[in-house]
């Protein structure tokens, strides 16, 4: 099986996810996957759309910012857009984005055009970090990865690709992840000696459970 | 299988989850120590302008240095949360609607006696 893995990694949350999807490498440990990646400034329209066609990946998982109608590469520049997809870049493949809201509008178009699957989040999706807001410009990538909030909501954002590639039915995949955040949810609600910064991340674990879609 | 009830980490329960019959924030921590049929006269707000008092009141106990990142938006702190409530933006009626999806869980997880003290 053929991947596409997408980071467009230009500002603070795209670098963190990057980090994070780099050291969990979920894809590249999945057994039979052959990975072309496109980093940083490379995430370009036109790269993007050249890789699609000329790498035929069967499964596309990408991170970059999204709205309800499109979702975006490098400095914000539009990858994809409901009305102006093309039925080849799409069609019979599994598609993951790693971004707010683009399960809602776009995501409903990428499986009209005959994606075989696609995942993302109806709604804004959110992290937290530990370290909070002083640290979080200047922290470097180890620090990053030590953070035990980040690396829980990050865990399961990046499980997704492992159970895609696993090629699970869509209700099942769709139950493990709800499952994952409900684990992480009541992992931290229990766990002693935390402080405050916890329970502002619990709002945003339920959130993302609750607008996590996956469909076909 | 009925689950063993866990016990609820203590710097959560400070949380204001929410209002008594008078209209006063109740505690996570004394949600849990009411009886049912106290605690069914508590309930979540129904008033947008109530709700937003709740979420902002426990919004001011998480620390100023906490911040939210997300994928469509960037990074927002602590208090460009409050301010985003106070000024009823749509991210602000978000973060509303986020707290009051979780305080509801929370609720449910209380009352079925999942989290105990």
């Amino acid at each position: 099986m053929k991947a596409l893995v997408v980071d467009s990694d230009w500002d603070r949350v795209t670098h963190i996810c990057r980090v994070f999807r780099d050291a969990k490498a979920k894809i590249a440990s999945s057994p039979g996957v052959q990975s072309t990646f496109l980093h940083q400034s490379a995430v370009t329209s036109h790269a993007f759309r050249k890789a699609l066609s000329d790498g035929s990946p069967d499964f596309v998982s990408a991170v970059g910012h999204g709205k309800f109608d499109r979702f975006e590469g490098y400095g914000g520049t539009v990858l994809w857009e409901v009305g102006k997809i093309q039925k080849a870049e799409v069609a019979g493949r599994m598609i993951h984005l790693l971004s707010c809201k683009t399960a809602a509008e776009l995501g409903s178009e990428i499986v009209k055009l005959g994606a075989k699957l696609f995942a993302g989040y109806r709604e804004d999706w959110w992290i937290v970090p530990e370290m909070g807001n002083k640290k979080i410009w200047k922290a470097s990538d180890a620090d990053l990865l030590g953070d035990r909030l980040l690396n829980t909501f990050m865990e399961i954002a990046t499980e997704v690709d492992r159970l895609i590639l696993q090629q699970l039915p869509v209700n099942e995949l769709s139950a493990k992840i709800v499952d994952m955040y409900e684990e992480a949810i009541d992992y931290w609600e229990t766990r002693e000696g935390e402080n405050n910064m916890v329970a502002f991340a619990l709002a945003r674990l339920n959130w993302n459970k609750q607008f996590f879609a996956i469909y076909s | 299988m009925e689950k063993k009830p866990k016990k609820i980490a203590s710097w959560l329960l400070n949380l204001p989850m929410a209002f008594d019959k008078i209209g006063n924030s109740v505690t996570c921590q004394e949600f849990l120590n009411a009886s049912d049929n106290v605690r069914d006269e508590w309930s979540l707000p129904s008033e947008p302008s109530k709700m937003k008092e709740l979420v902002i009141e426990r919004y001011r106990q998480f620390p100023p240095d906490a911040v939210a990142l997300n994928l469509g938006r960037g990074l927002k702190s602590r208090n460009d949360l409050i301010q985003e409530i106070e000024e009823d933006t749509e991210l602000g009626q978000q973060m509303v609607q986020m707290e009051m999806l979780y305080v509801q869980r929370l609720k449910e997880r209380i009352l079925s006696g999942e989290l105990t003290l």
